[in-house]
């Protein structure tokens, strides 16, 4: 054995040392992997919410305890003893009781399962087998008196059944009879402690105990663990994986486990409260969780249950340099969804609610989307949902009767220069056309379109000549008609509205006989204006439009319009026919132009290259289409597509419309690109909140798929809501109206202001069930005065019968209002009813405040619409419910309530019998006689 | 610094790559005698060490691309490979030196020598075993598993890499077609090393390491492996990006380079810019040129090399016809990527067959 040691090549001794330190190490390495497969981030975000569960718990207790009355305490636990002490004497009565029970219920037990349910096994198998005896042809008599016996034994087993079962009921009534006094003690203490429990097993439940432990062990988790991912599978929402759909798992609540619990809105994130739990995520709001999840709203991949990889974004650099921080956070990368940043967030709203002019829970989408509208996106760029809509801008098609060619120029060539608020974008003088070449030529194009817009305008001269007016006067009429709804002007600060010109610097761009007329009939320069008539008078319109024509802006005045160069418009002529004609013949064909041919051509070509008419109504190009992208589904564009060029943007598409709404040449930088072919979104001069709502727009608009039902807007009553809610949008109706509680923004200003609101235009909250739709309709007709003493006026509109319909429409379904919309029900008075009314209608004093016909109160600041009006203007039912709780209807309403809710205790107890809704009832029919008597 | 990277970046074209492997290539044989001195060898080392942690230290972008999880195997290739390269010729120098002197070879001295299986073999292979589990659990512990997004048809990764250990096949997929480069090729490959044994009966050099006795074997082996296989998985892992375009390996992977890539076809160049007649309608006489050269190459070739170059005739009469005759079809295929990958850097070759028709390209 010697010599087969000395002729091993190798040490057995190193070698089994080696073998066991190597297996070591295997075992070590072994424990590691199963470590780093169970310590998961989710796990311990859990771990820690039962923490913070527990020590929220551990308070709660502590106040209720508190809260119990211990006097009251300790007398119930006096009482349980001595009821315990009188049930002494009656043990035997009890024990008795319960022996009987005990015999009962083993009855009970035998003639259930032993006799009643074996038999009727046998009873319907007979049946069966008597059923195919039958249709073999077969002698069944026997069989059919076996059934008929085991029935009749049946209904003896039932009787018995029935029998033993009102003892049994009897001997549970006995006992309680007996202990009846101590379970109503111990139910008191149970009732006051009642908290204490539910805390006390609260806490308990979120304890770290043994059970805990071995529950969550590793790899004993596999079999029953507290801790665990949750998730919600939403079959209706599936995940788009372009030629796939998979179903949409959201495991979010993994680590925000208290997303949809109250009570959780201060807590640290992840472990925040939803801050909208009414809306979102609670069952009972109108988006649970079960039914829409967190990733159709919010983006991101919702199976993935680790900070990074379910692609977080955060909302700044700040939030990022945290995240990185705190969570070791990367920037998502190769998944198909990433989050919206919070911010953005309320774009998600259309994917269901993209058919809907407005949403109202989302005002900084709505904003993004009216902006959309009114600074002339859609005129460019195709969006679902907002096609076919009014232009953004003025129509020029007599542009030559309103403006002077010198002013065009110098407007287009830098719109800001006349007015830093003007809506018109900058096309020129922008970081891709600025060198010497690209001035020269920009200015050719400039000088040919307006050459062509004036050789395609029809004529037009104002029909009348502004009187001389008072500024003063002018100015005053301005701010309180109402013409501060629609458009802006440098001096009030307190509201800028922009839905309509902004009117700065407008008495330097239109002669003042242009400005007199068009307020005062604005359809006769473009009949189809959507700018209203105020009625004002002729002095007044004289003073305002005095008013408006002392705003100048001197610098612009003085500014000369920009020089075009011929032989530069000759060259840009050629470059447009070179590819057509060769470069002979595009000289060729130049030279068979004249001058003002070549201007004509090069005009056309330029408002073509720029797409001027997406925004402005131009002869020529009446049917012309938007020259930008598509954005319908932009936000689920890749972002590989999109040409971040040079910059050194971040590459997502929030950075990408961003950059391209701060500046949107700069993808132009350093590239060498033909004049004709860069990059020619204007630049529109967004302040940063409009900015982040037209972002906010733009990247909701995705392709997603959701299921018609989940689609608001398009079932029942929907599609003739939007009908009328578009001519709101259409005729800025809610840059007065509070309308659906939204807009009435004016009221900005009398806020700021400190005016009472009480004299800004109403609030059109349930408008539906108030208005009778034959008044509504002569009224949208003929706009009168209902409230004398506000200076802000209701304009005449001049809507279509379409329009008037959609919108009385809209407003009586609304309000859920039964077609045709009015029931004029109201009762017949008797003469002692009459008396009694009109003795209450004096006691209330309505008079004090409400016109009444030509009686008119005295003080008018503080009046009330007309009382002799509401037969005709007001529903009957409304009336009622108005005298019963204006505030509940109109918030901020003056009229008072004569009888106080919730008790309703009339205030003119000695009328009807104190019957409050009797009264009122009268009180709405006198109202009704009185007007059809007038 | 940023000069000396921009010129590595420019003088790194894949023609210059190739060159500059060959020449590498050239240099080892050449220089064997003195680069496997163990001295010699660890100025190597040092010198590869430092230049990748000059590139990891000085380009950003080289430090990205060389810390992907990916990419770890490949520095362990090329230490590998560095490794046992010089550890072969090494000894094979060593055995060359004795043999001239007429000593028998190193491993002469051990092979008479006995060892058990058990324990001496199974134990130290069961301990290999463990260690190997060892460090691929670390490895995979440390590093994660490079996982790619969800596929989807419609957003296909860019640069889209074959693993790591195929690069070198798809580096030939820029020059041939996917039928040859995807499926012939790699078939003569496998065939081509599964026949090694029965065309090689040369019993010279088994058992025992040596280079001057098996000159004919080892070099187009190693040009193969080397040139053909291990330098291409380099430069497929760092020098090609988004589209496939070739990238300086210090120059960042821009998604939207712009190179020109005007290839011409075999019949472009004759029929149209030669003969100046344009392309005949039927493909079979448009790619009747084509098919003379490959014919040509194929099968007109060997007789004419056999007969003019001696060494091969010596061949021929040692090895019989048929092994003669494989041998040379394997290595003409070998070489045919060679020769496609000058024709394209020097005339801007696309194919020489082309019939796009029949998806038949070659």
């Amino acid at each position: 054995m010697a010599d087969f040691k000395d002729e091993r090549a190798y040490d057995s001794k190193t070698l089994t040392k080696v073998f066991l330190w190597s297996s070591l190490v295997l075992l070590i390495c072994i424990i590691w992997m199963i470590w780093k497969d169970y310590n998961r981030p989710w796990k311990n975000y859990q771990r820690q919410f039962m923490q913070l569960q527990r020590s929220m718990a551990v308070d709660q207790k502590t106040e209720a305890i508190s809260d119990i009355d211990f006097v009251k305490y300790k007398q119930l636990r006096l009482d349980l003893a001595q009821a315990n002490n009188d049930l002494k004497s009656h043990e035997d009565e009890i024990d008795k009781l319960n022996d009987q029970a005990a015999k009962l219920d083993n009855q009970i037990f035998k003639a259930k399962t032993v006799n009643y349910q074996p038999l009727k096994a046998q009873i319907d198998a007979d049946k069966y087998s008597y059923a195919e005896a039958n249709k073999d042809g077969k002698d069944t008599t026997k069989l059919n008196t076996k059934i008929q016996s085991e029935i009749d034994q049946a209904g003896a087993y039932t009787q018995q059944l029935f029998d033993l079962q009102q003892q049994r009921d009897q001997v549970t009534k006995d006992l309680a009879d007996i202990n009846s006094k101590r379970d109503d003690v111990n139910a008191n203490i149970n009732k006051m402690l009642a908290d204490y429990h539910l805390l006390k097993a609260k806490i308990d439940k979120n304890s770290f105990g043994f059970v805990f432990y071995v529950r969550n062990a590793m790899l004993l988790d596999f079999l029953s663990p507290t801790i665990q991912i949750q998730q919600v599978v939403l079959k209706n929402l599936p995940e788009d994986l372009y030629f796939a759909k998979t179903m949409r798992v959201d495991r979010c609540m993994t680590c925000h486990q208290a997303i949809d619990k109250k009570g959780f809105e201060n807590a640290p994130e992840p472990f925040r409260t939803h801050p909208h739990l009414d809306l979102y995520v609670g069952p009972t709001s109108q988006h649970p969780m079960d039914k829409v999840g967190c990733t159709i709203c919010h983006g991101g991949m919702g199976q993935a249950i680790d900070f990074t990889t379910c692609a977080h974004v955060p909302n700044d650099e700040e939030q990022a340099k945290l995240w990185k921080e705190k969570y070791g956070w990367e920037a998502p990368e190769g998944v198909q969804s990433t989050m919206l940043p919070l911010k953005y967030t309320e774009g998600s709203c259309l994917k269901c609610h993209g058919t809907q002019e407005f949403i109202n829970n989302a005002p900084k989408l709505d904003r993004g989307r009216e902006l959309m509208v009114t600074r002339g996106c859609v005129g460019c760029h195709k969006v679902k949902n907002l096609e076919g809509l009014t232009k953004a801008g003025p129509s020029l098609i007599r542009v030559k009767g309103k403006l002077k060619e010198e002013f065009v120029e110098k407007w287009v060539w830098d719109p800001k220069s006349y007015n830093a608020a003007a809506r018109m974008p900058s096309f020129f003088q922008q970081t891709n056309n600025s060198d010497d070449e690209a001035l020269a030529k920009t200015k050719a194009e400039l000088h040919s379109i307006v050459q062509y817009l004036y050789e395609h305008s029809a004529n037009y001269a104002p029909n009348e000549n502004a009187p001389a007016g008072s500024i003063a006067n002018g100015k005053k009429v301005f701010k309180e008609i109402g013409c501060l709804a629609c458009h802006g002007i440098d001096d009030v600060t307190s509201h800028h509205a922009d839905f309509a010109p902004d009117l700065s610097a407008i008495g330097s761009k239109l002669s003042a006989a242009f400005v007199y007329t068009w307020i005062k009939n604005p359809r006769h320069f473009n009949p189809d204006t959507r700018m209203p008539v105020l009625r004002l008078t002729n002095q007044e319109a004289a003073d305002v439009t005095a008013y408006l024509m002392s705003k100048k802006n001197k610098t612009f005045d003085e500014m000369s319009a920009p020089q075009a160069d011929p032989a530069v418009r000759d060259d840009l002529i050629q470059t447009y026919l070179k590819p057509l004609y060769g470069i002979d013949g595009a000289k060729t064909q130049l030279a068979q132009m004249d001058d003002k041919a070549r201007e004509q051509y090069l005009g056309q070509k330029s408002l073509s290259k720029y797409g001027c008419f997406g925004c402005h109504m131009i002869q020529g190009f009446e049917t012309a289409q938007g020259i930008g992208t598509e954005l319908s589904d932009w936000g689920t564009k890749q972002v590989g597509q999109l040409d971040f060029g040079t910059t050194d943007l971040e590459h997502t598409h929030e950075a990408f419309v961003n950059a391209k709404l701060e500046n949107p040449r700069q993808f132009d930088k350093d590239k060498s690109v033909a004049f004709q072919d860069r990059l020619k979104m204007p630049n529109f001069r967004l302040n940063p909140e409009d900015k982040e709502a037209i972002v906010t727009a733009v990247l909701g608009l995705t392709k997603t798929y959701v299921p018609d039902d989940m689609i608001a807007g398009i079932h029942g009553n929907g599609p003739l809501l939007e009908k009328g809610r578009r001519v709101i949008a259409n005729f800025n109706c809610r840059g007065c109206h509070l309308i659906e509680d939204q807009g009435g923004r004016i009221r900005e200003m009398y806020e700021k202001e400190n005016i009472d609101l009480s004299l800004a235009p109403p609030n059109l909250r349930k408008e539906g069930s108030k208005i009778q739709v034959e008044w509504f309709h002569d009224f949208l007709l003929n706009v009168h005065p209902i409230r004398p003493w506000l200076h802000i006026h209701m304009p005449s509109f001049h809507w279509s019968d379409e329009d008037i319909s959609n919108v009385i429409t809209y407003f009586n379904l609304k309000d859920d209002q039964v077609y045709p919309f009015t029931t004029i029900v109201t009762g017949q008075l008797s003469a002692n009813e009459l008396t009694q009314t009109k003795a209450m209608f004096a006691k209330l004093q309505c008079q004090k405040c409400h016109i009444f016909g030509t009686a008119v109160p005295a003080d008018l600041s503080t009046a009330a619409p007309d009382l002799l009006q509401v037969h005709s203007r007001l529903k009957p039912d409304w009336v009622v419910q108005w005298l019963m709780n204006p505030e509940a209807l109109m918030p901020g309403a003056r009229m008072p309530s004569f009888w106080p809710q919730p008790d309703d205790k009339s205030p003119v107890p000695h009328y009807f019998h104190g019957d409050s809704e009797k009264q009122r009832e009268a009180l709405r029919d006198y109202l009704f006689m009185l007007g059809k008597a007038n | 610094m940023h000069y000396i990277l921009d010129a590595i970046d420019f003088v790194l074209q894949p023609w210059s790559y190739f060159l500059f492997s060959v020449i590498a290539f050239w240099a080892m044989i050449k220089y064997r005698e003195k680069w496997t001195e163990p001295a010699f060898a660890v100025k190597l080392l040092w010198g590869a060490i430092g230049a990748i942690v000059f590139s990891m230290v000085y380009s950003v972008h080289f430090r990205e691309i060389a810390s992907l999880p990916d990419n770890v195997p490949i520095f362990l290739m090329v230490f590998s490979v560095g490794f046992f390269t010089w550890l072969s010729f090494r000894q094979g120098v060593l055995n060359d030196r004795r043999i001239a002197q007429g000593q028998p070879p190193i491993e002469k001295e051990t092979s008479d020598k006995k060892v058990y299986v058990w324990p001496d073999l199974v134990y130290i292979e069961f301990i290999a075993t463990v260690v190997a589990g060892v460090v691929l659990l670390i490895w995979s512990l440390c590093l994660h598993a490079p996982l790619e997004q969800a596929a989807t048809p419609a957003w296909t990764p860019n640069p889209s890499k074959a693993p790591w250990y195929f690069l070198g096949l798809q580096e030939m997929l820029v020059y041939y077609d996917p039928w040859l480069a995807g499926v012939v090729f790699p078939t003569l490959i496998i065939v081509g090393l599964m026949a090694i044994p029965y065309i090689d009966k040369n019993p010279k050099g088994a058992g025992y390491y040596t280079f001057n006795e098996r000159k004919l074997a080892i070099i187009p082996f190693l040009f193969g492996f080397f040139i053909l296989w291990v330098t291409l998985i380099f430069l497929g892992t760092f020098m090609r990006g988004p589209g496939w375009n070739f990238f300086g390996p210090y120059e960042n992977w821009d998604l939207h380079k712009v190179v020109v890539l005007n290839n011409v076809n075999l019949s472009e160049y004759i029929w149209v810019r030669i003969l100046g007649i344009g392309l005949p309608s039927n493909f079979l006489l448009r790619e009747i040129w084509g098919f003379l050269a490959v014919g040509f190459y194929l099968i007109g070739l060997p007789p004419l090399l056999t007969k003019k170059i001696p060494l091969l005739q010596e061949l021929l009469e040692k090895m019989g016809v048929v092994r003669y005759g494989i041998l040379i079809f394997l290595f003409l295929s070998m070489a045919a990527l060679p020769i496609k990958m000058v024709l394209r850097w020097l005339i801007n070759l696309k194919y020489i067959v082309a019939i796009p028709e029949i998806f038949f390209n070659i």
